[in-house]
């Protein structure tokens, strides 16, 4: 990407400075026409955008970022990404607001719509932070620098005359002060400096970076305000229910809405093309619309498919093991693993014939838009989509299979809709973690050579997307179990053992966390410590140590310690907050397992038999970050992949068994 | 459909619903009061709970026909001003992640510390496994309680 900076700014016309700070142009950065179905089979962490739906493959975006400054001082710092509880908006405004040297209080936060303006908008990948740390910096301090020669030119002194605090730009040798606000209208006049003048400041003077400022949203999600995708209201708005088909792949072959249509409350039932559509006055009147359908579906074969079989389909797939003499091998597997986010995928659209005015909560607005474009049969410049809070994403909500939905069903029905994922919907209908068969072979005295053969089912049948860590979720359970396994053989610990695998500054997590954990200390009988590491797209090291106990078959984790290395922290109480995340999301897969697939289709369909961990099994958590000056690498994903592992390494020392299977169960 | 009486949050609506509606939509749908959230339909997950006469419900399952005149606080309704104690408590130890959850956590916890004041950590984990959460953020919502509850002594 082209890093030249061009800057413009422009008054604001209620008084205030807008500042646009162009980052060059800059091609799709993951730019590779396919479809959003397609397995990230390439080292890439992100699914590939847009430019294979609509629009010109070779066309470039200028990308630009948005602060303005009003005359009453308030900042709003437009974010492009999308916020859904990795705390981004709220890092990347700090980022800002340290360059900027602003008064945190002044600060208000917006995420930025679908557009061609802001860059890649794709929320995944761990990769918010190390992407935009250094264009978000140059953002403030490039408004600071502009903010400071309207007051020495207000007060015909030289720039370097000035200094500022927050919010306030003051004299150096003198006692004159003016705040940000009341210099915006001139600042909107300055002409913007280059990129070459802009000097950003040295991470031992930040303020604001590195502190634990809470989250920009807080006060409105407690007292209900927040807005979430599901939570949109237009006016004339109905709400639409679709019944898809229970075996992957099948579709309608007749229905019958008679029932239907007669449901009290219900003001129509439309084909799309995924599946039978009710709409109806509210929610509930579209859930039992829904439930008076009568629908006969066209399987077409697909419902055949089973565990089992995909199980057999992917150990046919494995090389056979090892045969040196003194190999061991053990095999590692995944069932397929659901979201299960807590807000149901959701979309609002109001698709008239000229335009189409999308709510996504989408961790992909441009992808949304230009599927939204696709589903409403307009060009995408001719789509409006704005992204509202996410309850949950995931990685799920990289796929916009609901948002083309959504658009659709606006457009067939002529009228604004908000689409009703129930959820049933959301668990059968999901594009999962897939289903994994992995197996490891090596020598314990030969520990640098140890293989793993993974086998993924992305298209064998069931549909299938990224889930928070991906790949790395299965090839580290492999790889640290049996890391285990081979210490055990070789009758080594397990730390001393997997540090000669690492790095220094992946050993500096290990040891940290080895030592917070108090590895080797004596443990109750029945208790064990596991230990894993991993490093998350190869850039954050992170360590887990678990203790478990095991009793009548039941397997208890008690603690959690982690340390990694993240780089630069932000704000080290996301850190912690994601940490202590990513532990319960991958507890949930490692206890309680994921989904079961029988004659084509999902078998669960709610929490009840598809549960995720509660209050009360939540393990302690503590988190110790490494010191660093590496610019941030990411955090929303490191803690996942260690876990599982960690967890069963724990269930060996406490009770001598080894298990390799998720989810774990000793019944 | 026949219309009802509903005192929420202090004020009284009247709606037009079949008395079957749960709660949840009536709320969400009808008087555009969109912090109770839907997350499972079946009373699973607790994003949903609001109070009757101060006593937690799943509003999901909760019928109309079922409301009997009581008093009805939903999540805006806790407090005016978002003071609630325990919202400020969520708040200070920046508890929430996505936040969707938020809302029918904090209902079903004022109801506790409603019933009981100073909780015990074995009773706080019984009533509190009744309201999941994705994001995980379960050991901040144990310390948001038992912050409440010390400085509601």
């Amino acid at each position: 990407m082209d890093r030249r900076t061009f800057i413009r700014s422009m008054a604001v016309g209620s008084g205030g400075m807008l500042l646009s700070v162009w980052l060059g142009s800059c091609s799709d950065t993951d730019a590779s026409p396919t479809t959003t179905t397609q397995s990230p089979t390439t080292t890439s962490p992100l699914p590939t955008t847009t430019e294979g739906i609509a629009g010109d493959p070779t066309a470039q975006w200028d990308a630009h970022l948005l602060l303005r400054v009003d005359g009453d001082g308030t900042i709003t710092v437009t974010v492009p990404k999308s916020e859904m509880g990795q705390g981004v908006k709220t890092a990347l405004a700090m980022i800002v607001a340290e360059e900027l040297d602003a008064d945190w209080s002044s600060i208000r936060v917006t995420t930025a719509d679908a557009g061609r303006t802001y860059g890649d908008q794709v929320t995944g990948g761990s990769l918010s932070m190390s992407t935009r740390f250094d264009s978000m910096r140059r953002v403030g301090a490039t408004a600071r620098h502009m903010l400071i020669a309207a007051a020495a030119a207000e007060w015909g002194i030289d720039i370097t005359d000035c200094a500022t605090e927050p919010g306030v730009v003051v004299e150096r040798n003198g006692s004159r002060r003016i705040g940000y606000g009341a210099l915006a209208d001139r600042a909107a006049t300055i002409e913007p400096p280059p990129a070459s003048e802009v000097e950003l400041k040295d991470p031992s003077s930040f303020r604001i970076i590195g502190t634990e400022m809470g989250a920009i949203d807080a006060p409105d999600i407690v007292s209900g305000a927040a807005i979430y995708g599901s939570d949109v209201v237009l006016p004339g708005m109905v709400m639409g229910t679709v019944a898809r088909s229970p075996v992957f792949g099948g579709r309608v072959a007749e229905y019958d809405d008679t029932a239907a249509l007669a449901t009290a409350g219900v003001v129509d039932v439309v084909e799309i093309s995924t599946g039978v559509a009710v709409l109806a006055e509210s929610t509930w009147a579209a859930i039992k619309g829904r439930d008076a359908l009568q629908i006969t579906w066209d399987n077409r074969g697909n419902d055949e498919l089973s565990d089992t079989s995909i199980r057999r389909t992917l150990l046919d797939r494995l090389d056979p093991a090892d045969p040196a003499p003194d190999a061991i091998s053990a095999d590692y597997t995944f069932p397929y693993f659901p979201h299960g986010a807590i807000e149901p995928l959701t979309c609002v659209a109001d698709a008239t014939a000229d335009h189409c005015e999308m709510w996504a909560a989408t961790q992909h607005p441009q992808l949304a838009r230009a599927v939204a474009g696709r589903g409403s049969s307009l060009p995408t410049d001719q789509v409006t989509l704005h992204v509202p809070l996410i309850g949950g994403g995931f990685g799920r909500r990289l796929d916009q299979d609901f948002v083309e939905e959504a658009a659709e069903l606006s457009a067939v029905a002529g009228r604004p809709i908000k689409l009703f994922w129930g959820r049933s919907d959301d668990l059968r209908h999901d594009r999962y973690h897939p289903a994994s068969v992995c197996r490891a072979s090596g020598s314990p005295t030969d520990q640098n050579e140890i293989n793993l053969d993974m086998q993924l089912a992305w298209n064998d049948g069931i549909p299938t997307g990224s889930w928070r860590s991906v790949t790395d979720v299965p090839q580290a359970f492999a790889h640290e179990c049996f890391v285990d396994e081979l210490a055990h053989a070789a009758g080594a610990d397990p730390y001393e053992y997997r540090r000669a695998l690492l790095n220094p500054r992946e050993q500096a997590t290990l040891d940290l966390a080895a030592r917070e954990a108090g590895w080797g200390n004596t443990m109750p009988p029945g208790w064990g410590r596991g230990i894993a590491h991993h490093s998350m797209w190869d850039v954050t090291p992170t360590t887990i140590v678990a203790e478990v106990s095991v009793d009548d078959g039941d397997i208890r984790v008690h603690r959690i310690v982690c340390a990694l290395d993240c780089g630069i922290v932000i704000n080290p109480d996301t850190v912690a907050a994601q940490i202590e995340g990513a532990v319960a999301f991958a507890l949930s897969a490692t206890l309680h397992g994921g989904v079961t697939i029988a004659e084509g289709a999902v078998t669960e369909s709610n929490f009840h038999d598809a549960p995720i961990i509660r209050f009360d099994e939540m393990p302690e958590v503590e988190v110790h970050t490494v010191a660093s000056v590496r610019s941030p690498t990411g955090i929303g994903e490191a803690g996942v992949p260690p876990v599982a592992p960690a967890i069963a390494n724990a269930v060996f020392a406490a009770s001598g068994i080894r298990l390799r299977d998720l989810p774990l169960t000793l019944s | 459909m026949a219309e009802t009486i509903l005192t929420v949050n202090g004020s009284s609506f009247t709606v037009d619903a079949p008395p079957e509606m749960p709660l949840l939509w009536v709320f969400r749908d009808l008087l555009h009061l969109t912090g109770t959230k839907y997350g499972c339909g079946i009373g699973q997950c607790g994003s949903c709970t609001v109070h009757l006469d101060e006593t937690p419900v799943r509003s999901c399952v909760t019928p109309l026909a079922q409301v009997d005149g009581r008093a009805i606080t939903t999540i805006e309704g806790l407090s005016a001003t978002g003071a609630h104690p325990l919202q400020e408590a969520f708040v200070e130890l920046n508890v929430a992640q996505c936040g969707y959850c938020q809302p029918g956590q904090i209902m079903t916890a004022a109801a506790l510390l409603i019933r009981r004041p100073n909780p015990t950590e074995d009773e706080v984990a019984e009533t509190m496994r009744d309201v999941l959460c994705r994001c995980g953020t379960y050991l901040r919502i144990r310390e948001a309680i038992r912050l409440t509850a010390e400085r509601q002594q």
